[in-house]
């Protein structure tokens, strides 16, 4: 995976408000804005931090998806995923 | 010559200004800060030096520094939407800046220096409850916390020394303060954190007994046990534990006058005078 890429676009939810908006009203358009492969869109686009944080990137940068509620990742789902390392 | 009036480890946990703003006097956290406030106060200083670590804020994986300092003349902050925080500008003493960076090149310790940067959270929560005027100019160093590598702890103790003796060696009359800032055990997002909570304090053991080194002046001992694998047993940003040892190597072996333990978040206030800040 390009964790560099994962950690970029979770810096720009919190620092770029025009792309956060972005990423909030169309995920789907704003992760394919980026060159992400099809692997990391879709552990994206499902909210699969605790896959995301097996492979390499931070759980403080991707706390960021959680405190903008990116992907659905409100803070329970997002506890609870990075908690149990479960996708569910 | 300039002298350093106080030193002072204190936390810069973002979400303590939206606390204290809501709870006011009945906050803990603002009353540690009270505390640690008067004792600033009390040493008069002229220009703050604060030493902490960036958050991928200021910078990034495309640049990211194990050493740096501002050299510019304004800063500004917190770039990351500190939740409660004012927008702040803020002068940085830029002769004093420029001083300690080539006096700390020259005694080999090769900062990264920026003339650009903004803050976040790491520099600016213990200004906003220490100097909520932000009349005093700073000086703002940087180390690296939480990317391994991260420096050593031997590194950081004797990176203190080095800012002493900058400090010592700058031809001014200047009062200088040194705010060093970070936790001693905190998890923040990953797997260690509470449920339903966005941190966990893994290992409050870990930093009791850090604690008791700091108050015993077994600062030898702290640093042989401060593995960089040590300190990340204690969380994914314990590393900024190497904040806390830059303060001890600033003020040398001597207990600090004020120690106020918050051990339910992985945190502590401490407050050296001039006796024990490069004298």
């Amino acid at each position: 995976m390009n964790i560099y890429l994962i950690h970029t676009l979770c810096r720009r939810v919190l620092h770029d408000r025009d792309f956060r908006r972005f990423i909030l009203e169309a995920p789907e358009e704003a992760v394919s804005s980026m060159p992400f492969s099809e692997d990391e869109r879709s552990a994206l686009l499902s909210g699969d931090v605790a896959r995301l944080y097996r492979e390499g990137a931070l759980a403080f940068l991707l706390l960021i998806l959680s405190r903008f509620e990116v992907f659905g990742l409100e803070l329970p789902i997002f506890n609870r995923r990075m908690r149990t390392g479960s996708s569910n | 010559m300039a002298e350093t009036v106080a030193v002072y480890a204190v936390p810069h946990t973002p979400s303590f200004v939206e606390e204290a703003r809501r709870n006011g006097e009945r906050s803990q956290t603002a009353q540690f800060f009270s505390t640690i406030r008067s004792h600033l106060e009390d040493a008069k200083p002229d220009v703050i030096v604060t030493v902490n670590n960036d958050h991928f804020n200021t910078f990034f994986f495309d640049k990211w520094p194990t050493l740096a300092i501002g050299i510019g003349e304004q800063t500004a902050g917190p770039n990351d939407q500190t939740p409660g925080m004012p927008w702040y500008d803020l002068t940085i003493e830029a002769s004093a800046a420029r001083h300690i960076l080539r006096s700390l090149v020259e005694d080999g310790f090769d900062l990264t220096s920026s003339v650009d940067l903004e803050l976040d959270h790491g520099a600016l929560v213990p200004l906003h409850f220490m100097t909520p005027t932000m009349a005093l100019p700073i000086v703002p160093i940087f180390v690296n916390c939480v990317v391994p590598p991260l420096p050593s702890a031997s590194r950081c103790h004797a990176f203190g020394g080095a800012i002493a003796d900058a400090i010592r060696n700058w031809n001014s009359p200047a009062r200088v303060a040194v705010i060093t800032s970070g936790s001693l055990s905190l998890e923040i997002g990953g797997p260690r954190v509470d449920v339903n909570k966005t941190f966990g304090v893994p290992d409050p053991d870990w930093a009791a007994w850090i604690l008791e080194r700091i108050r015993l002046c077994e600062h030898e001992r702290l640093i042989a046990a401060a593995s960089e694998a040590r300190m990340l047993d204690a969380g994914n940003v314990a590393g900024e534990l190497l904040n806390w040892i830059v303060a001890l190597g600033i003020v040398g072996t001597v207990p600090p006058t004020i120690l106020i333990d918050q051990p339910e978040l992985g945190n502590a206030f401490a407050a050296w005078g001039s006796q024990g800040a490069g004298a």
